[in-house]
């Protein structure tokens, strides 16, 4: 289908901003992955409860969605530590257990939410109104704001992580977790704060997909599947590679559905995925 | 062994009484099963029809109940889930009719759950009313050669002339219509429309469709808006405030025809008042209730202190068409009960909370088992409601 320059200019912004969202779970799922040796397959739920902590703040208090969105990843941060502290440090060493425990804790927090917030029409409020015109087509304003919130937390993570102690230390207990310990990092320490970092940034997207797509207790699910795909996509472990691939998925969720239509949409990005884990197993950024 | 006596008496008195009480009981109760997605991402649809279904059974009982050969009956209604499943809707079927005793089955709003709750029913004899389908004429609604069958819903392509009709009258420069739909099986609707749509020289040159289960319309209303439409026209689904939402984002100002029984309310409350602009829905207009709408809405926010959905208007008139039904067969033989529905074919023999309704269907479907009620339409300009009324198709 031939489309002209300008409608290509809303489809990569529109992937742009997608690709943020699911680089910020992804972000986060790395993270944990990377620190604590554990796939946490309940983020999507922590995503979608971070969605609905804004949603109360800014729809039934009148806080500022802005500031609703930082709260929320505060209140997701320290969920995420609790969980760290009480559900997964009692199995670190092990490898089924933290998958059983992040299962359940999905279909509880998901069960929990449809009972709680129930299934009624809810929206969080715009991040920002209107479109703004870009050489004759329309741009919506929330979705570019969406965009340079996640490169501005990306970004603000990177720095945290290169710049600062406590970075340092997260990158060498991701490293060499032993050899870390040996030079008085806390593994707990290091653990505790990425749940409590990977939490926040689910939070973060949760609450931005609450406002420019759908917020409903079951929105946590898909972006999970891409944030795993994602992690895999870019190599397990790898931050620099979570970025990459959380745009390129982004990229051809944006493109493929007004290109080839929505069947080849949905099976797209898995088959990406394949053809390069066959090209590359560990994964674009990942090592051998 | 006086005390022992006594003893034995007194528990054979007891059971004697409960046997009896429940003889009593079960003779002046009739059981109408429901099977509705109680669980799952449409359980909102499910809930909203078992309440409506449940608060219209109330005001019948507190009535008096329902009069069958000179005898009073109160009317039970127990509720299953269709957990979005075949299977699991077959099971509630059976364990509907054997374990407690259902001669009437009501519900099923999906397809496949349809085929699979009528499959039981038509082996077991009992009289089963769908609740309504996506899809009006796919094989698993309706027809002619399907005994004891009969849907209380109205199909949805009843509302696409008068959508039509409306839309030639109020924006008479539009000329282009481009299609929105879920790619669930909307050929025969889609086809439906075109056709109504010729005849008001009107053209749909596009029809663009989606993954059932699409939470970001932008890519979709991307390729929709490079058409250059006059009108869009959203084909029923429960995402038509995402879809307007997605059209005015991209900065689409011309009619937007959202084909689904959401009302103003929630086009408002998730697409925003600004984008409520030269809008027209099938949905009520909950700020401007009839007095029974009203006495819905009452019940509702008395009995369940939530928030109103409209969904429970169909369940509340499905309720009452099944004892009216019930009424005329003075029975529960569900042939005696399907001939009852059908007699209900001329303008006016039913009464629904949209108006004056009647049974249908002749023509499409083989037999007149499908409720053909007044529809919805309600205009909106600039957020605010400007027309609202309830048409015959």
């Amino acid at each position: 289908m031939a489309l002209p320059f300008q409608v290509w200019v809303q489809i990569i912004i529109n992937g742009l901003s997608l690709g943020g969202l699911y680089v910020l779970i992804a972000l986060g799922l790395t993270l944990i992955l990377s620190i604590m040796g554990i796939l946490q397959l309940a983020h999507g739920e922590v995503y979608m409860l971070g969605a609905y902590a804004v949603y109360y703040l800014a729809v039934k208090m009148g806080i500022n969605v802005y500031a609703a969105i930082l709260f929320s990843m505060f209140l997701m941060a320290g969920f995420g530590m609790l969980m760290e502290r009480f559900l997964f440090r009692r199995c670190e060493d092990k490898v089924l257990s933290p998958i059983i425990i992040s299962t359940g804790l999905t279909l509880i927090l998901q069960a929990g939410a449809v009972i709680v917030f129930g299934l009624y029409e809810r929206s969080i409020p715009r991040l920002s109104e209107g479109s703004f015109e870009l050489m004759g087509v329309f741009v919506p304003k929330d979705r570019m704001v969406a965009m340079v919130i996640s490169a501005c937390m990306a970004y603000m993570l990177y720095l945290f992580l290169k710049r600062t102690k406590l970075g340092l230390g997260m990158v060498a207990s991701a490293q060499n977790p032993q050899a870390a310990q040996l030079k008085g990092i806390d593994p707990h320490k290091m653990s505790l704060l990425a749940m409590a970092i990977g939490s926040g940034f689910a939070a973060a997207g949760g609450a931005m997909a609450g406002s420019i797509l759908m917020l409903t207790p079951f929105m946590g699910t898909l972006p999970l599947v891409k944030g795993l795909a994602i992690i895999v996509l870019g190599g397990m472990g790898s931050l620099s590679g979570a970025v990459f691939g959380g745009i390129l998925i982004g990229l051809i969720d944006g493109i493929v559905p007004v290109l080839f239509g929505p069947l080849t949409a949905s099976l797209a990005p898995l088959v990406i995925v394949i053809i390069i884990l066959l090209i590359r197993p560990q994964g674009l950024f990942g090592h051998e | 062994m006086k005390k022992q006596l006594k003893l034995k008496i007194g528990i054979l008195f007891c059971l004697a009484s409960f046997i009896c009480s429940s003889v009593v009981f079960a003779s002046e109760k009739i059981v109408i099963g429901t099977i509705l997605p109680l669980s799952g991402p449409i359980s909102v649809v499910g809930v909203a029809l078992k309440r409506g279904f449940e608060m219209r059974l109330e005001k019948i009982n507190a009535q008096g109940g329902i009069e069958i050969n000179g005898k009073k009956f109160q009317v039970e209604m127990i509720a299953e889930d269709t957990k979005m499943s075949p299977g699991a809707s077959s099971s509630s079927a059976l364990k509907l009719i054997h374990k407690d005793g259902a001669k009437i089955i009501y519900g099923g709003i999906i397809e496949s759950n349809i085929d699979a709750i009528y499959k039981v029913t038509k082996k077991e004899g009992v009289f089963y009313a769908i609740a309504s389908v996506n899809i009006p004429g796919h094989p698993a609604d309706v027809s002619g050669e399907k005994p004891n069958l009969v849907r209380l819903g109205p199909s949805f392509d009843d509302s696409h002339t008068i959508d039509i009709d409306y839309l030639a009258k109020s924006y008479p420069s539009a000329k282009n219509i481009v299609i929105s739909a879920p790619d669930i099986g909307y050929e025969g609707m889609i086809k439906d429309l075109e056709t109504k749509a010729s005849k008001n020289g009107l053209s749909v040159t596009s029809v663009v469709k989606w993954s059932f289960g699409t939470t970001d319309f932008l890519p979709v209303f991307i390729k929709i808006i490079a058409a250059k439409p006059d009108v869009i026209f959203a084909m029923v689904s429960g995402q038509g405030p995402y879809q307007l939402m997605a059209a005015r984002q991209l900065g689409f100002k011309g009619t937007f025809i959202a084909n689904a029984p959401m009302g103003p309310d929630i086009f408002t409350a998730i697409a925003g008042k600004s984008s409520c602009d030269n809008l027209i829905t099938n949905g009520v207009d909950l700020g401007n209730p009839t007095s029974e709408m009203k006495d819905v809405m009452d019940r509702w926010k008395k009995k369940y202190n939530e928030p109103f959905i409209g969904d429970s208007f169909l369940a509340w008139d499905g309720a009452g068409i099944l004892l009216k039904a019930i009424g005329i067969a003075q029975s529960l033989d569900p042939e005696k009960l399907t001939a009852a529905f059908e007699s209900l074919n001329k303008p006016g023999d039913i009464d629904t909370i949209f108006g004056k309704a009647k049974a249908t269907g002749k023509d499409r479907f083989g037999a007149n088992r499908v409720l053909s009620r007044p529809v919805s339409i309600t205009h909106m300009k600039k957020g605010d409601v400007v027309f609202s009324d309830f048409v015959n198709p």
